[in-house]
């Protein structure tokens, strides 16, 4: 089954190269678009992505073909466990899974990293959303304290 | 065609496989076979044309139409293609411009759709905490708020049929003639729906001053009785619900249903001293019916069951100098997301605000309305999130001053009313004057 299905040919910013069944490789909008619009035997070149991250995303890719197929026996609760853990992974590796996720066109993957982090987010303050993103405030001292200001609320009931 | 690496050419036309494009080096124009492209996400699209990648960098590609839309760039840069590469052979590459994200590694580079997509997954809360984060997660965060409208105070004229709507967000004031309520008593609304009750021939029905419907009732005698609904009648689950004292220790529940031909009205016991068995504050919460009495006991009606009882809650704590004008007229009760709330005000204090706790049965005070605004007038009270920023965290009353300009209203934030004064006694307003409705989205095209 495996050998005489389709392959896609992807190589990545670092040169690796995969062969990867069409099934799973077409799960991302982007390679189907490329795909469908060129020689099926050709390379497709995936330049913004690396290749530890193009495996990573192709074991998510695989793992959902192979459960909406009914290839693997998993419930509902065990994807979405998998899923769980599947982005239990350092910063610098998810912020590189959301920026390949958008260029390679995979909306659930999209949607499961960016709700990732925006649980990273939830009940934080913002000196701690700072901190742990590494972003630098540009705010003067009087402007944050405008924008703090207009919704005191949401600032006072932390830590409670 | 021949172009050098770096022209830019701007696409003015696609049609039929060819697109026209034109140079920005001189005004020479250009039509290019389009043999293939692709698109590889919504800033970036590859074209082959002639052997060569046009690497067409800020166009969004309708496949629908011929119509390029331009989209944003990053680099600020408008509609261009740039001579990106030449192919070699049959290998095709989905490359990002010499700019693009490989060299982008810390979140504070995250390109901004991508932003959004994070933080629309936000709750309301956690929204604006991100806002404080920087100036672009500002930008961001308010783009993708969710803003609801504030509910509008209707004002119920004495005499002629000219009905007045304030808008405190907006600090505006829109009237409506409604000669279908003349005659008519405001007995609760939800949902831009007003149920009312015409003495005269004993008509209870539904009117929606904003669209005009109106949906009749079976009709009904009624003398001093509470009235409220669970939904909009255009709804298949709206109940009407009606509670009277009957009896020092009997209420008597009538309910009834849009398309039903009759009331259905059951006696209940009702084990409490006469004065708090008088029932008031109807709410619609999680299911079922709730009021209060005088005294503040909680009454529950569960209308799929036929079933109702007084709950072991204690009431709540009265403020000093809570006197027994302001059982009636200074207390208020709304729900919010399933809890139920409970606002006292008293002569010389600020408000007080109770949330049920229903498994410890008890009301608890709360400092805060984490943001929730509560409207509060005496026939029925609504509670929004996500109003617009001054409003929140506040509980708005039925009443406005200065000519109109404001309604009052009690800031928990600063824990003082606005207009500042001491003090507003509720127990001396007037109830039947006004209520609070929820207007439908783009109202103002309806009056």
């Amino acid at each position: 089954m495996g050998s005489t299905s389709t392959k896609i040919k992807l190589r990545t910013s670092d040169q690796k190269v995969f062969e990867v069944e069409k099934a799973v490789a077409v799960q991302s909008q982007t390679i189907k678009y490329f795909y469908e619009n060129g020689s099926p035997d050709s390379v497709i070149h995936v330049h913004s992505v690396s290749g530890d991250i193009l495996s990573k995303i192709l074991d998510y890719c695989k793992k959902h073909v192979n459960s909406a197929a009914g290839k693997e026996d998993i419930s509902p609760e065990e994807l979405h466990e998998w899923d769980a853990n599947f982005v239990k992974v350092d910063q610098n590796t998810l912020f590189d899974l959301i920026l390949a996720a958008n260029f390679l066109k995979i909306e659930s993957l999209l949607d499961l990293t960016c709700q990732t982090v925006a649980n990273m987010i939830k009940g934080k303050r913002p000196e701690e959303i700072r901190t742990t993103f590494n972003i630098k405030n540009d705010y003067t001292i009087e402007a944050e304290e405008a924008v703090r200001r207009e919704n005191k609320w949401a600032f006072d009931m932390l830590g409670v | 065609m021949s172009a050098k690496r770096g022209e830019e050419w701007v696409p003015s036309l696609v049609l039929n496989g060819w697109m026209q494009v034109t140079s920005h080096l001189a005004t020479r124009n250009h039509a290019i076979r389009v043999k293939e492209w692709a698109i590889c996400d919504t800033r970036v699209a590859l074209l082959y044309a002639n052997c060569v990648v046009w690497n067409f960098v800020p166009f969004v590609l309708n496949s629908n139409s011929t119509q390029l839309d331009s989209g944003n760039t990053t680099d600020g840069r408008n509609g261009c293609i740039r001579l990106a590469e030449m192919v070699n052979g049959d290998e095709r590459t989905a490359s990002e411009d010499g700019k693009g994200r490989l060299e982008l590694q810390t979140w504070s580079d995250l390109p901004l759709e991508l932003l959004e997509l994070i933080l629309s997954n936000l709750t309301f809360e956690d929204n604006i905490r991100a806002s404080v984060v920087c100036k672009r997660w500002l930008k961001v965060a308010i783009s993708v708020r969710v803003m609801n409208q504030s509910p509008w105070l209707m004002y119920i004229p004495k005499s002629g049929c000219l009905y007045e709507f304030y808008d405190p967000s907006e600090r505006k004031i829109h009237s409506l003639e409604l000669p279908e309520l003349r005659g008519c008593r405001v007995c609760y609304t939800k949902q831009g729906w007003l149920l009312l009750y015409r003495r005269r021939n004993h008509l209870v029905f539904f009117f929606n001053p904003f669209t005009r419907e109106t949906i009749n009732l079976p009709s009904y005698e009624l003398a001093y009785e509470i009235m409220a609904f669970s939904c909009a009648p255009t709804s298949t689950n709206c109940v009407v619900f009606s509670i009277k004292h009957v009896h020092p220790t009997v209420v008597a529940i009538s309910t009834c249903h849009p398309g039903a031909s009759e009331w259905t009205i059951v006696n209940h016991r009702n084990r409490l001293p006469f004065v708090s068995s008088i029932w008031d504050k109807p709410v619609f919460c999680s299911g079922l019916f709730y009021c209060l009495s005088l005294t503040g006991w909680l009454g529950v009606y569960d209308p799929g069951r036929r079933y109702w009882k007084v709950l072991a809650v204690p009431p709540p704590r009265c403020p000093e100098n809570f006197f027994v004008k302001n059982w009636w007229k200074g207390k208020f009760m709304t729900e919010h997301n399933g809890d139920l709330l409970v606002v006292y005000t008293s002569q010389n204090k600020n408000p007080m605000i109770y949330k049920l706790y229903r498994s410890e049965l008890a009301w608890k005070e709360m400092e805060s309305l984490r943001g929730v605004t509560i409207f509060a007038s005496f026939l029925s009270s609504l509670s929004g999130a996500n109003l617009p920023g001054i409003m929140r965290n506040s509980v708005y009353f039925s009443k406005f001053r200065f000519f109109g300009k404001r309604c009052i209203s009690y800031s928990f934030d600063d824990c003082r009313y606005y207009p500042r004064k001491q003090q507003y006694d509720w127990g001396e307003q007037p109830p039947f004057e006004n209520i609070w409705i929820e207007p439908p989205r783009h109202a103002l095209s309806s009056i």
